[in-house]
């Protein structure tokens, strides 16, 4: 069997898989499963799939022919990228209510993690979103999900990791783009309840709010950083369609832990700071600050990098606080921190926003993190919190049904559409996702 | 499965109650640790030796020289029982010296069933397995013996040196598998059963071997020798004439070793 490596977005997972083409049928799956992976955006090893097959869906099909209905809603296929989506309905006056930091994640890989943007309190999810979608799965074949129609599969599969069937296509809302140049206004906060307080305040005004935290400095100066803020421009139109210049700096890896390094983040942030300003952006540079970024993961050395995102309710914020100061003090502090504020949760079983605070921070994969990580985890259930399981690639599997409570549920949906569970990942291995393995 | 930051899930030892085997996978910190062998009992007190907190330690029935058939379900049982494995030690064998094995052939058979045979097919068998699962690492405790044989561990070492090759080319076989071998060759390892022996040069500890190994399978390393520096020792003795190698071996009379001061195996009796 010829087998490739497969890596996470992060580069410190990897596996070797059979990879396919989506043959649109389960037919190659053999004792070992198969997963689909879309833009292969999953930080961790949510789309890898040991010794079994890996079937890539992501196409670049020609979107000039979309067709946007009367009611706003778009049929795609689920390999179509976001960013070739926005580009194509950005033109008409359209764009997605819910846009996640990189613009190569799939309309599928995006329903699969329910993934969220810097404008979460407004819009919810990206699963709040789907109308409809076609789901292959190998317990009760091709069904048609939504809402309203088998709507625990539907629950299900949204923020289900791909454990349910392969998504094929899906009928989304859009909302209306009046402006394609936008306003971005960087605000300095000093320490972290002063960004938490400017946060909380900016949101329900602002389109797009996010906090950036200098996660290097600790003491009075814990948890300060950045807000931005990002209002459109009104009536500025976007350009012509095609495609932008794909101009990206090709960087070799990074020695040891690249960023990791003691002092080498705290310039770049010390930098970032200085930098804060009010400018006018262009649509997608508010979206995708991830893909300015030239491999953010080689950034980290050799052994990749690793994200902890997790949550947790209105009224936990020490969680936040003790996040980057143990961290912190354990001598890693992290190489990027974003905070964002999260608006209600939606119905799904294993989507992972709740209302409440959401803090991402990159580290180097160094195993000298897991006790550190490990115990955030128990403060993270114990506050009612959970952790990002499609960024995850270190979770242990104790935690899980505390964190999702709705697990059990899912499993029991999962047991439906999959019975003999064909759809196998590595992090579904891991973390005995789906209850296999551990008897 | 291993995690993001290479932690090991799930270890089986194969020679659940050999000390080095043992120490191997507790340095691995597993969350699930399976130890196989042959004595229950035995396998019971190295299992609570074992439990730590948040651990879970199982125990199975395995026996080296049962058919290979008993090796294929040991495997089969644990994947079923606790998931993929992450890691298999494989520390099965005994020290015989050729004195004490003396014309007995049949103790002879036993010696190379134990540490040739057994761990041979115990080999083949995981490779196999972790093959198909697309990940996983073979442990195999090797010895310097294996490099090179002296006439008082005529049986042993050959025993060593027939596994030695045929564990680093079922590596070599594993390449773009996932899964891969480590042979790990260790001196004189200092042991419960070798209390009281006199000692040879560059003897280590259970302890060291560990974390010897832990190192190597942080990096692409095949072969480990424990300590470090037996590598270029063993390199200049494997470049000495015959009638040198054996001159030195008279001189520093070998250490009087029994069937029980195995130095990294299950006793055999």
């Amino acid at each position: 069997m010829q087998t490739t490596t497969v890596r996470g977005w992060g580069r410190a997972t990897s596996s070797r898989s059979r990879v396919i083409g989506w043959p649109d049928d389960l037919g190659p799956a053999g004792p070992r499963g198969l997963i689909a992976r879309g833009g292969g955006c999953g930080y961790g090893d949510a789309a890898q799939n040991a010794g079994g097959v890996v079937a890539l869906t992501a196409h670049r099909d020609d979107l000039t022919e979309l067709f946007v209905d009367e009611d706003g809603t778009v049929l795609l296929d689920a390999g179509t990228s976001l960013g070739e989506l926005i580009r194509s309905v950005a033109p008409l006056g359209w764009t997605l209510p819910v846009i996640p930091g990189t613009a190569r994640v799939t309309v599928g890989g995006a329903i699969a993690a329910d993934v969220h943007g810097k404008n979460h309190i407004h819009t919810g999810s990206f699963g709040s979103h789907v109308r409809e979608m076609t789901v292959l799965t190998p317990g009760q074949g091709e069904l048609v999900l939504g809402p309203q129609r088998h709507p625990d599969a539907f629950r299900a599969t949204v923020g289900g990791l791909g454990l349910t069937g392969v998504i094929q296509s899906a009928r989304l809302a859009l909302t209306p783009l009046d402006s394609w140049q936008w306003r971005t206004t960087d605000t300095i906060a000093p320490d972290l309840d002063a960004l938490m307080t400017a946060l909380r305040l900016a949101a329900p005004g602002s389109e797009y709010a996010v906090g950036w935290i200098d996660a290097t400095r600790g003491g009075r100066h814990l948890g300060g950083g950045v807000l931005s803020t990002s209002r459109p421009v009104p009536g500025t139109t976007p350009p012509a369609y095609g495609r932008p210049s794909q101009r990206r700096l090709r960087l070799p890896g990074l020695p040891a832990t690249g960023l990791g390094l003691p002092g080498v983040t705290a310039v770049l942030n010390r930098a970032r700071m200085l930098a804060a300003r009010s400018r006018n952006q262009s649509f997608p540079q508010v979206l995708f600050p991830l893909d300015a970024l030239p491999d953010w993961a080689r950034l980290h050395g050799r052994r990749g990098l690793i994200q902890y995102q997790f949550v947790v309710p209105f009224g936990a914020e020490d969680v936040l606080a003790a996040a980057l100061t143990e961290t912190r003090r354990a001598g890693f502090p992290a190489t990027l921190a974003v905070l964002k504020v999260f608006g209600a949760s939606s119905e799904a079983f294993l989507s992972f926003p709740i209302p409440g605070w959401s803090l991402a921070l990159d580290f180097p994969a160094v195993a000298d993190l897991a006790p550190v990580l490990d115990a955030l985890d128990e403060r993270v259930a114990a506050a009612g919190g959970r952790v990002y399981l499609v960024k995850d690639s270190r979770l242990r599997p104790g935690v899980l049904e505390t964190m999702y409570p709705d697990l059990g549920r899912w499993r029991a949906e999962r047991a439906l559409l999959d019975p003999d569970g064909v759809m196998v990942s590595d992090l579904d291995r891991r973390l005995g996702l789906s209850g296999g393995g551990r008897a | 499965m291993r995690d993001g930051l290479g932690r090991t899930q799930t270890v089986l030892v194969l020679g659940g109650t050999s000390e080095i085997g043992t120490a191997i996978a507790d340095a691995l910190r597993p969350d699930t640790l399976i130890l196989a062998g042959r004595d229950p009992i035995a396998l019971k007190e190295a299992a609570g030796d074992l439990a730590r907190p948040g651990r879970h330690v199982e125990t199975m029935c395995y026996e080296a020289t049962a058919a290979a058939a008993t090796v294929v379900d040991v495997l089969a049982a644990a994947t079923a029982r606790c998931g993929d494995l992450d890691v298999v030690v494989l520390s099965v064998g005994a020290l015989t010296d050729e004195g004490q094995l003396g014309s007995d052939t049949t103790a002879v058979e036993t010696a190379l069933r134990t540490t040739m045979l057994g761990p041979m097919l115990a080999a083949h068998a995981t490779a196999m397995r972790l093959r198909d699962q697309g990940h996983g690492t073979l442990v195999v405790l090797s010895s310097v013996a294996a490099v090179r044989t002296r006439a008082g561990l005529l049986t042993y070492g050959v025993a060593k040196t027939a596994l030695d090759v045929y564990a680093r080319r079922l590596g070599a076989q594993l390449r773009g598998s996932g899964a891969r071998v480590l042979v790990v060759r260790p001196g004189h390892v200092r042991t419960r059963m070798t209390r009281g022996l006199p000692e040879a040069p560059f003897t280590t500890t259970v302890q060291a071997v560990a974390t010897r190994v832990l190192a190597a399978l942080s990096r692409r390393t095949a072969v480990a020798y424990a300590p470090a520096v037996l590598r270029p020792v063993m390199a200049g003795v494997r470049l000495l004439p015959p009638a040198v190698f054996e001159r030195l071996n008279a001189v520093k009379p070998a250490p009087r070793i029994t069937p029980a001061s195995s130095e990294s195996e299950e006793r055999t009796s």
